[in-house]
């Protein structure tokens, strides 16, 4: 590994820290189609999970699968809402999610420090969008920024029982 | 451990025999997920290659707004990640595509966060180092951002930006060639 290779990996990590989790704006209404009201409520919730649980949004489905975790908070630009418990990350209980929406399941797995990956998969029986499948399951003890592999309903499906609010 | 970002060259369109019509509820659910886990990642992939988290942020609405527009693309994204990489790196080329408009009308755009102008990012080496990879051409760059932030093999990256495999570790030595010439250092 030469040396312009761990510069470079250095100073793309510390400018893509420049962008903090809690400065990115929260998904626009999308154009004007059907069902605005319930996806600018979705958009808000995001938003306000995202400032909440800002010291524990962990990138990166972006890294091949083989690297940790990038933390919101290094040392040079320590996040201010990033509370010193998170240094020390211990195992974490994998929520189980199978039934949720996927933005439920996504903010609820974010948020608890894990990362997502995402499969879609036909499915007739499950309502479109829910969560029919996760690996690992729900209640694994797992490190901090493990990656959960989602398989979500895709097309069109039975109406969804309306999903309990968080 | 995880598929999650392994193989699967992005495949936006075609494959009409998998298409069915979403319900616009379960569309607009399952995009939301997808803004909430990596709107920050790709946000970050885009701010290397545009500069600026404003041109990014810009870059990465407009992905989820055609997603929003055309639903029916989910069926198609048995794998979400690689195809939202790839919307943003073509994205962020078009955002160099119409700076270049613009600077032939002399529009001023936001200063890159490696410029001591916006003083975002401590560091002069980094500095120096992020501005050498912005003078490299286009291709240069996205093969250097994936490779070194996005911590990608040579295939994933060959998928993502449409090249051969070949192509992507030519480029990338090329690259890190000029680089090293630039920065006055042994490859």
């Amino acid at each position: 590994v030469s040396r312009i290779e761990d510069r470079l990996r250095d100073a793309f990590g510390a400018a893509a820290e420049t962008v903090r989790p809690e400065s990115v704006a929260g998904l626009l209404d999308p154009p004007p189609v059907t069902r605005r009201r319930r996806a600018a409520a979705l958009a808000a919730a995001a938003v306000a999970v995202v400032i909440v649980g800002a010291s524990v949004i962990t990138p990166l489905a972006l890294t091949g699968g083989h690297g940790t975790p990038s933390r919101p908070a290094g040392p040079a630009a320590p996040s201010p809402s990033a509370p010193a418990s998170h240094a020390s990350a211990g195992p974490i209980t994998v929520p189980l999610t199978i039934g949720m929406t996927s933005a439920q399941a996504m903010a609820e797995l974010v948020g608890a420090g894990l990362n997502v990956a995402v499969q879609m998969q036909a499915s007739a029986a499950a309502p479109a969008g829910t969560v029919i499948a996760q690996t690992p399951v729900g209640g694994m003890r797992v490190p901090y920024g493990a990656a959960i592999m989602l398989t979500i309903a895709a097309g069109p499906g039975p109406t969804p029982t309306p999903a309990a609010t968080r | 451990m995880t598929a999650k970002v392994a193989g699967g060259a992005a495949t936006p369109s075609s494959d009409a025999a998998a298409r069915t019509e979403w319900r616009a509820d379960a569309a607009a659910d399952v995009i939301a997920g997808l803004f909430r886990a990596y709107s920050v990642d790709l946000v970050r992939l885009a701010v290397l290659l545009v500069g600026d988290q404003a041109s990014a942020e810009d870059v990465v609405q407009d992905v989820f707004a055609r997603l929003q527009r055309n639903p029916g693309r989910l069926n198609v994204l048995d794998k979400p990640v690689p195809y939202l990489r790839t919307a943003v790196v073509n994205g962020c080329r078009s955002v160099h595509r119409s700076r270049h408009r613009a600077r032939l009308l002399r529009v001023p755009h936001e200063p890159p966060v490696w410029s001591a102008e916006a003083a975002a990012l401590a560091g002069e080496d980094r500095r120096a180092v992020l501005a050498a990879v912005a003078r490299l051409s286009g291709r240069q760059r996205e093969v250097l951002v994936l490779r070194y932030y996005g911590g990608l093999a040579d295939q994933e990256i060959a998928a993502a930006l449409q090249l051969s495999r070949g192509t992507v570790s030519s480029t990338a030595s090329r690259a890190l060639g000029a680089l090293a010439r630039e920065l006055r250092e042994e490859l």
